[in-house]
């Protein structure tokens, strides 16, 4: 197998910071590499290196077993390896004064020096084959991230460069855009180009990579096949980071009882920031206040001092919500929606959490950790309290 | 008793007022023209990282920014002499009128060109380009529609400026002017006519930036 890049005790530091501390590593011809590992750990710093755009202050970059590049490397040697790689980064930077088929066609009509004929044709089968043909006039302004960085990827892939670095391709994107990035990169996988990825999506990773590198303090402290990083770790720094992964990706708790109803409403109070707001859809009513039971006053006095808000839609107001209305004025709105609107139980948004809380006997609430969801809910509250008629 | 308005002395010096009106228009376009591009060559070259090149540029454009349009003209017409060189007073105030606008221009660039993220240039070298080329194709057209507005205001408080050039016997509108009222003691008539004419010459200019700026804020082929 022929070797694409050999990366040889590359070191490098922002002033007195060490940011990368002697990182070797290979990739061969249509291999697949995923850097992953901890921000701060220097994976990104490692690409921007890779794609000379940022100086190392030692080691060396071998390209295609001939071109070397070390730190004295001038800007026009420099120059000529990067016509070789693609970069695509994380926050897209296509440019916004140029069409989407004009990013594409520009890089290849200035460097490739190909005829305007033969740019727009490349660029229209790029866009093609990224799904975005229908896009070609349009300015990347206004289109959504997912298409951004897909229009990224098929200007990089334009230019045929012979190594890929992908730079955490999906980390400014929404959950639910993700994922037409991750097929194009399969697809590119299974044409066999030679690819080189930093993410902290490790799913994502073991999907498509050959090999898995873990980075941790500037240094690749393990690499190998997914199935063995994910699975059988050998250093405890891996597992440590793919454990805190996993555990943030998504949590449910389940909290049934009168006591666990009490500790926990009182434990997530104490939990969140001041300021914090929570968003309340349906209310139980006088039922609520029953279950938080004599915890009620120090559940209160919690909220006055930390100034936790609540904002509600409901369809009544009991007489009890009334109370804490006149008691934490500041921090207590209510909005009221028609009845048919009403949620039974309630729905609580607390920045990622989600609270569902039903109010049988014994009441229960089933905590749900999950961004995506509950930005959805948020939204859903938001179109309600829009509708909602205010309480004074 | 009223003042009693002569108004015909206008009609007997038009060819003297049309001349300075010429000279008024002419030394403002060459002005603008100039003053930009020397801007740009000021913004440039105190990007380049050499301290040999980037300090004295530096030191230049806030010299040029600091002193007083005027005293810029007089020292030029009346100071550099003194060592040989002496300049005819179109040139002095020409030369004095672009500095001092390149001085100002060279700062709306930089910060136009700084209000440009980063990643512009970056992903620009990544995809081949060298850095002069990512600044004409990349940086600059952005930066420039950013900068328009403020570039507009320039010009137009620099064709004000043209005026200062009378004390250097430039023969533009507000000299010509008073060349007239030396011989025809008609002041009145001759500084409210000009002041009209200064209008004349303005207005389309700030007609002229705000249409610009309508036409570079709505960019929309398709949706």
């Amino acid at each position: 197998m022929k070797t694409v890049l050999r990366v040889k005790g590359l070191k490098k530091s922002y002033g007195d910071v060490k940011v990368l501390t002697g990182v070797d590593l290979e990739l061969n011809k249509g291999e697949i590499k995923c850097i992953i590992g901890g921000s701060g750990s220097g994976k990104t710093t490692i690409l921007r290196c890779l794609g000379l755009l940022d100086d190392f202050d030692a080691g060396e970059v071998i390209f295609e077993d001939k071109d070397k590049i070390t730190p004295e490397s001038t800007e026009k040697e420099k120059k000529q390896i990067r016509d070789k790689l693609g970069v695509v980064f994380q926050d897209f930077n296509l440019w916004p004064h140029k069409t989407v088929l004009e990013n594409i066609m520009e890089p290849l009509l200035l460097i490739r020096k190909v005829s305007k004929k033969e740019a727009k044709e490349k660029g229209l089968l790029m866009l093609k084959k990224v799904g975005l043909k229908e896009k070609a006039d349009v300015y990347p302004d206004f289109l959504s991230g997912g298409q951004k960085q897909r229009v990224a990827i098929a200007r990089t892939l334009a230019m045929e460069p012979n190594i890929l670095l992908l730079d955490e391709i999906t980390s400014a994107l929404d959950p639910e855009l993700v994922g037409g990035i991750l097929k194009l990169i399969k697809r590119l996988a299974r044409e066999g180009q030679t690819m080189l990825l930093v993410t902290h999506h490790v799913r994502f990773a073991s999907e498509i990579a050959d090999t898995i590198l873990f980075i941790d303090k500037g240094k690749i402290i393990e690499e190998g096949s997914p199935r063995s990083i994910i699975y059988g770790a050998k250093e405890a720094r891996t597992r440590d980071f793919l454990k805190t992964l996993i555990t943030h990706d998504q949590e449910i708790n389940v909290y049934e009882g009168y006591e666990d109803f009490k500790a926990f409403l009182i434990g997530l109070l104490k939990r969140v920031k001041p300021g914090t707001i929570g968003y309340v859809l349906g209310a139980a009513g006088d039922r609520w206040y029953e279950c938080i039971g004599d915890a009620i006053d120090e559940y209160e006095k919690i909220r006055h001092e930390k100034n936790i808000k609540w904002k509600m839609v409901i369809y009544k107001l009991s007489a009890k919500e009334r109370k804490t209305l006149e008691k934490l004025k500041n921090m207590t709105e209510y909005r009221l929606i028609p009845k048919e609107l009403n949620v039974p139980g309630n729905i609580n948004i607390w920045g990622d959490t989600i609270l569902l809380q039903t109010f049988g006997d014994p009441p229960t609430i089933i905590e749900i950790k999950n961004k995506a969801l509950a930005q959805t809910y948020l939204n859903y509250f938001k179109l309600l309290w829009e509708r909602g008629k205010e309480v004074n | 008793m009223a003042y009693q308005w002569h108004w015909d002395v206008l009609w007997q010096f038009r060819f003297a007022l049309w001349k300075g009106f010429l000279i008024t228009i002419a030394l403002s376009v060459l002005v603008i023209i100039a003053g930009t591009i020397l801007g740009l060559i000021f913004t440039l070259l105190r990007r380049v990282n050499h301290p040999l090149i980037k300090w004295p540029v530096s030191a230049l454009n806030e010299i040029l920014r600091d002193l007083p349009i005027l005293v810029i003209l007089i020292w030029l017409y009346y100071v550099l002499p003194i060592t040989g060189i002496i300049l005819p007073g179109f040139l002095a105030a020409f030369i004095g009128l672009s500095l001092s606008l390149a001085a100002f221009v060279s700062e709306t660039f930089r910060s136009g060109i700084e209000s440009i993220p980063k990643g512009q240039m970056e992903s620009a070298i990544a995809l081949g380009y060298s850095k002069s080329q990512a600044m004409f194709k990349i940086i600059l057209p952005q930066a420039f529609k950013r900068m328009l507005p403020n570039l507009m205001g320039l010009y137009i408080h620099q064709i004000k400026n043209t005026a200062l050039a009378s004390v250097i016997a430039v023969d533009e509108l507000l000299h010509s002017a008073n060349v007239v009222i030396s011989t025809t003691y008609r002041p009145l008539e001759l500084y409210t006519a000009i002041a009209v004419i200064y209008l004349i010459i303005i207005m389309p200019v700030v007609a002229f930036s705000y249409y610009i700026e309508k036409k570079l804020g709505i960019k929309v082929k398709t949706l």
